[in-house]
C-alpha cells in the first residue's frame, strides 16, 4: 500500500473499511461514477506491485 | 525539439482503457479525467498510438477554447469538407467518420480537452459512442465545467470516467532515474516527488530547470540535487496560469502562506481578510485542514509556494514575515514548533529577534533533526548574546553536523565559561563525544573525561562520566571495559537521555562484540523509548547502527531488518548525513540477507551523499559494506578501489568494526581468486578480534575463511558457538564441521540452517560445497539435490560470485590450490606475480600450472580462462 499513490492507497482503504461507493467518493472529492474505475485500477495497480515484491 | 520523457506508472491505467475500449470495432470508450499536467493527453496518445499498431484507424481531435466560437470547429479537421447545410451537419460528419474507418479494423477517435468542446462538436461526439461508430478515448480537466453532451456520456453510462492520480513517489523516482540515466540519491527523489506532487509535467520542468542551473548534477555516479530550486521562467507560467487572475487580498494570502505555511486561519483572516481566504480555499488554491482545536491553512500545491516567493521582492517578503511574527507572539506561541516557527520569520524580517527566541527555535529545529538550521540560528543567537546555553546548543550541532574541529573551539570558549558542576557535564559529554566521532581521538575524548573527573563528585555525575568511558571503551574494542562502565552508569535510573545513549552505545558495542547479544534488547528498547520521549534524538541513528551490527553479528537478521527500517522510515525527511547513515543501516541487512545489489545502491547512495561531509567514521562504514558488496559482485576494479578507499579511512574511533575491515580485503582478495590468500586475511580478522575479545566478530571472521574454503577452523568454532548468543555461532560450527568431513549430507544441512535465519549467501555457500563434496562421493542423487538447493540461493543473492559457488558452476578436477593459480593466472597475472600475492616460490606456481594443464589438457595459459569461464 505505501507504493501505491496516495489516493489509490486512501481509496482501497476506505473500501476495506466498508464505505459505500457514495461516502467514497465523498471522502475522495470525486464523481461517485468514478470510483469503480478508480479502484480498479487501483487494485490492480497493487496487485503489480505484490506480484514484483513476491519475485523479489 | 525534446525528446518526450518515457510513460512510466500507467501500466493498469491503460490495461483500463483497453478494456473498456473492447475488442477493435466495438465502439465504447473511456472518459481521463485529472488536474492540468498529471498526463492525460500523454496518456491517450499512447493509448491511440497502441489501438492504430492494432489496425484501428485513429483520428486525434484537440478542442480548444478558441475553436469553441466555430459549430464543430474541432471536428473539422478530421471530418473533412462537410458542406455548407448545417441540419445535415452531424450526419455527414458521422457518415465521413465511418467512410474513414471502412478499411481499417474500428475508428478509435481521441479528444484531447474535451470540455472546451462547442456544442455541435459535443452532440457529434455523443452521437458517434451511441451509434458505436468510433471508439473514445476523451480527456477533461477535473473541475471544469463540460458541455452537456460530454458529460452525459458518463452520467448516463455510456463512459466510465477514470480520474487519473498524480505519479507515487516509486514512480517519480524511477521517471526521473530513467530520463538522468543514472542512480539518483533518495533524498533527491523524495524532494522532486513533494515539491512536483507526482504531477509529470510540473515534475519536466522542474528536473530541466535544476539541470540547466547545475543544481541537478552527478556526483559519484549518483544524481543529486543541492539547495533550493529556482523555478523556471516556463514553470512559472505553467503555475500562474493554473493560478488565474486574482484581487490583491487574495494574493496576500497566498503571499503570507508562501513565506509562512501552514498559519492558522484566524491569523491568517486577521492578516488579510476572511473573504479573501474563503474565496482562495473555494477555488482550490489554499487547503483548509484541522491540527488539533485550530485550523491550519496551507497551499494546494507546493509549487504554488515557489512561484509566489520568486515574485517577491525582498523589502515586501521582510516586511510580510514581520507582520507574521508579530501577529504569532500577540498569539502567546503557545504551540510546539512556534518557537522555531517565529525565529525563522524574524530573522528574515524586518524585526530583530531576541537570544532567547533565537535559542528556543535552534532547540526546536535541532529536535527536528534539521541540524543546519540549528546551526544558523544557535549562531544567530550566540552573536545576539546568548550566553553559555546558546554557544552549547551551536556547538552541539556543529559536532552533530560532523564540523569537529569547529564544534570543539566552541567547547573550548565554553570551557572558560563553566561555572557550575552541571554545567561542567553539560559540556563534557558532547565534547567528549565530538573528540571521539567527529574527530576520530579517542585518546583526547578519555583526557578530557579524565581531566574533569576530580571536579564531578555527585553519583550522577560520576555515572556520566562512566557513560562517556562506556562509548569510548565500546568504540575502541574493549568490550569488557565497556560493559563494566556502562552498567556502573546504567544502575542510575535518573541517567539524562544523553549519558543513557553514550552509556547503551557502549554497552551494545561491548555485548555485541563480546556475543552476549541476548542482553542488548532491554537495554537498546530503554533508550528508543527515552530518546523518543526526550527532545534529543539526534545519536540515535548511531546506536541503532552499533545495534543492527551486533544482531547481525549474532544471525538475528530479521530482528536487525525491523531495527533498520524503522530507523530508515524516522529518517526519510532527515537532512544531513543521520539518513544517509540509516540508508548504510539499511544496506547493512541487505548485505546480510543476500541482496547485495540493493545493498550496493545503498552504499552508493549514502557514499556520494557522505562524500561532501565531515563525517569521517560514517563514511568508514559505508566504504566497508561497499567493499564487500562490489567485491561480491564480481566488480573487481571498483571493489579493489573502494578497498584503498577503506585502508585509507581508518579510524580509531571504530576500531571494534576493525575484523571486519580486515575480512572486506578478504573479500576483494577472493574475488580475484587469491583464495589462501583471502584465507590468511580471514584469520588476521580472527586474531585481532579474539585478541580483543570481540567472539562475535571472531565468529564471523573464521566463518568466512570456511566460506573460502578453509576446513582447519571447525573447533575454535565449535568453542565460539558455546560461547555467543545468537543462531549464527552454531550454524557456522556445523558448517565447518561439516566442510572438514566433507560431509554433503551435513553441508546441506548447514545451508538449511542458514537460510532458516536469513543468511542467503553462507546458506548458498554451504550449499556449493555440498555439490562439490557430493561430486567427491560421486553421489549422483545428492549433487542434483545439492545444486538445486545452490541455484535458488545463488539466484536469490543477485548471482554473486563467492569461491564457493564459481568451484561449483565449474567443476574442474583440481585441487583448491591448482584451481586459485590457475584462477590469476587467466587473470593476467605472471607466475612473479602469482608467487607474490600467495607467498610462494615462482617454481611453486609453474609447479602447480603444470599439474593443472596436465590434467585439464591445456598447454597455454590463455585457455584457462576459457575453461573457467565455461565458453
Amino acid at each position: 500500500m505505501r507504493r501505491l499513490p496516495a489516493v489509490h492507497a486512501l481509496a482501497l482503504r476506505l473500501r476495506e473499511e466498508g464505505l459505500t461507493t457514495q461516502q467514497i467518493a465523498g471522502q475522495l472529492g470525486i464523481d461517485p461514477v468514478a470510483v469503480d474505475p478508480l479502484l480498479a485500477v487501483a487494485q490492480a495497480k497493487l496487485d503489480a506491485i505484490m506480484d514484483e515484491e513476491a519475485r523479489d | 525539439m525534446t525528446t518526450p520523457w518515457p510513460l512510466i506508472g500507467r501500466d493498469q491505467e491503460l490495461g483500463f482503457i483497453d478494456s473498456e475500449l473492447g475488442p477493435p470495432g466495438s465502439g465504447r470508450g473511456v472518459v481521463l479525467a485529472g488536474a492540468a499536467g498529471v498526463g492525460k493527453t500523454r496518456l491517450a496518445r499512447e493509448s491511440l498510438a497502441a489501438w492504430h499498431r492494432r489496425g484501428a484507424e485513429t483520428r486525434w481531435v484537440a478542442a480548444t477554447a478558441s475553436a469553441r466560437e466555430l459549430p464543430l470547429g474541432a471536428f473539422v479537421a478530421i471530418a473533412g469538407d462537410l458542406g455548407r447545410a448545417p441540419a445535415d451537419l452531424l450526419r455527414q460528419a458521422v457518415d465521413a467518420l465511418a467512410r474513414a474507418a471502412k478499411d481499417r479494423d474500428g475508428l478509435v477517435i481521441g479528444v484531447d480537452d474535451a470540455h472546451h468542446l462547442d456544442d455541435v462538436s459535443a452532440t457529434l461526439l455523443h452521437q458517434l459512442v451511441q451509434r458505436n461508430t468510433a471508439a473514445v478515448i476523451l480527456t477533461l480537466r477535473t473541475g471544469q465545467p463540460a458541455p452537456d453532451a460530454v458529460t452525459a456520456l458518463w452520467k448516463d453510462g455510456l463512459l466510465r470516467r477514470l480520474e487519473l492520480q498524480p505519479l507515487s513517489l516509486d514512480e517519480t523516482a524511477e521517471l526521473v532515474r530513467l530520463v538522468l540515466g543514472g542512480r539518483l540519491d533518495s533524498m533527491a527523489a523524495s524532494r522532486f516527488w513533494v515539491l512536483s506532487g507526482g504531477n509529470p509535467l510540473y515534475l519536466k520542468l522542474l528536473v530541466d530547470g535544476e539541470l540547466e542551473a547545475g543544481r541537478l548534477a552527478q556526483i559519484a555516479g549518483v544524481w543529486q540535487w543541492a539547495g533550493r530550486p529556482a523555478v523556471s521562467a516556463g514553470l512559472a507560467e505553467l503555475i500562474g496560469q493554473r493560478i488565474g487572475h486574482l484581487s490583491q487580498s487574495q494574493r496576500e494570502v497566498l503571499e503570507y502562506l508562501a513565506l509562512s505555511e501552514p498559519i492558522g486561519v484566524s491569523l491568517l483572516a486577521g492578516l488579510t481578510d476572511q473573504d479573501a481566504v474563503e474565496q482562495v480555499e473555494a477555488r482550490g488554491l489554499v487547503e483548509v485542514y484541522r491540527d488539533g482545536r485550530r485550523l491550519q491553512a496551507k497551499l494546494a500545491h507546493p509549487l504554488y509556494s515557489e512561484v509566489q516567493r520568486s515574485k517577491l521582492g525582498v523589502l515586501r517578503a521582510s516586511r510580510l514575515r514581520g507582520r507574521v511574527a508579530e501577529a504569532l507572539a500577540a498569539t502567546g506561541g503557545r504551540r510546539v514548533g512556534d518557537a522555531l516557527h517565529r525565529a525563522l520569520l524574524e530573522v528574515e524580517s524586518d524585526r530583530i529577534p531576541g537570544p532567547q527566541l533565537l535559542l528556543a527555535g535552534a532547540n526546536q529545529a535541532a529536535e527536528r533533526l534539521d541540524l543546519g538550521l540549528a546551526r544558523r540560528l544557535a549562531r544567530a543567537a550566540v552573536d545576539a548574546g546568548g550566553g553559555f546555553a546558546s554557544r552549547h546548543t551551536l556547538a552541539m550541532a556543529l559536532s552533530f553536523l560532523g564540523r569537529g574541529a569547529e564544534s570543539e573551539a566552541e567547547f573550548a570558549v565554553l570551557a572558560t565559561m563553566v561555572q557550575s558542576t552541571e554545567e561542567l557535564l553539560r559540556i563534557l559529554l558532547p565534547r567528549a563525544a565530538n573528540l571521539l566521532w567527529a574527530l576520530a581521538d579517542p585518546d583526547s575524548a578519555t583526557r578530557v573525561v579524565d581531566d574533569a573527573a576530580p571536579r564531578v563528585n555527585a553519583p550522577d555525575g560520576q555515572a556520566s562520566l562512566d557513560a562517556v568511558r562506556a562509548a569510548i571503551h565500546g568504540g575502541t574494542g574493549r568490550p569488557r571495559l565497556a560493559i563494566a562502565h556502562a552498567r556502573s552508569a546504567l544502575l542510575h535510573q535518573s541517567l539524562d537521555v544523553v549519558p543513557l545513549m553514550l552509556a547503551t552505545m557502549g554497552l551494545v558495542q561491548g555485548l555485541g562484540g563480546l556475543g552476549k547479544t541476548d542482553q542488548i534488547g532491554h537495554a537498546a528498547a530503554r533508550c528508543y523509548q527515552m530518546a523518543r520521549r526526550s527532545d534529543t534524538r539526534i545519536p540515535v541513528i548511531a546506536l541503532s547502527y552499533d545495534h543492527v551490527i551486533s544482531l547481525l553479528l549474532a544471525g538475528y537478521i530479521d530482528q536487525a531488518e525491523t531495527v533498520a527500517a524503522e530507523r530508515l522510515e524516522e529518517c526519510a525527511e532527515v537532512v544531513g548525513p543521520e539518513r544517509l547513515l540509516a540508508v548504510v543501516e539499511a544496506g547493512c541487512v541487505d548485505l546480510g540477507k543476500g541482496r547485495v545489489r540493493q545493498a550496493r545502491d545503498r552504499f552508493i547512495e549514502a557514499h556520494a551523499g557522505l562524500t561532501g561531509m565531515p563525517v569521517p567514521g560514517w563514511i568508514m562504514l559505508c566504504s566497508l559494506g561497499l567493499t564487500k558488496a562490489l567485491a561480491l559482485l564480481g566488480e573487481t576494479g571498483q571493489a579493489r578501489q573502494a578497498a584503498a578507499e577503506l585502508a585509507a579511512q581508518q579510524n580509531p574511533a571504530f576500531s571494534w568494526r576493525e575484523p571486519e575491515m580486515r575480512l572486506a580485503r578478504a573479500w576483494v582478495a577472493a574475488n580475484e581468486g587469491a583464495v589462501s590468500h583471502s584465507i590468511r586475511l580471514a584469520h588476521q580478522a580472527a586474531e585481532f578480534a579474539a585478541e580483543h575479545e570481540l567472539y562475535a566478530q571472531e565468529t564471523t571472521a573464521l566463518h568466512a575463511a570456511v566460506c573460502f574454503g578453509d576446513r582447519s577452523v571447525a573447533s575454535r568454532l565449535a568453542a565460539l558457538a558455546a560461547r555467543v548468543d545468537g543462531p549464527r555461532a552454531p550454524a557456522a560450527a556445523a558448517h565447518a564441521e561439516a566442510l572438514a568431513a566433507e560431509d554433503p549430507t551435513a553441508l546441506l544441512a548447514a545451508s538449511s540452517r542458514f537460510e532458516q535465519i536469513g543468511d542467503l549467501l553462507s546458506a548458498a555457500d554451504a550449499a556449493a560445497h555440498a555439490a562439490a563434496a557430493a561430486s567427491q562421493h560421486r553421489s549422483r542423487r545428492q549433487v542434483t539435490a545439492a545444486v538445486i538447493h545452490l541455484e535458488r540461493l545463488a539466484s536469490a543473492c543477485d548471482g554473486v560470485s563467492t569461491p564457493a559457488l564459481l568451484a561449483a558452476a565449474r567443476p574442474l578436477p583440481l585441487t583448491d590450490r591448482e584451481r586459485e593459480i590457475v584462477t590469476l593466472a587467466a587473470a593476467g597475472l605472471t607466475n612473479k606475480q602469482i608467487a607474490g600475492r600467495l607467498f610462494v616460490a615462482v617454481r611453486t606456481v609453474e609447479g602447480h600450472l603444470y599439474r593443472a594443464g596436465a590434467k585439464l589438457g591445456i598447454s597455454d595459459r590463455r585457455q584457462f580462462g576459457a575453461l573457467l569461464r565455461g565458453d
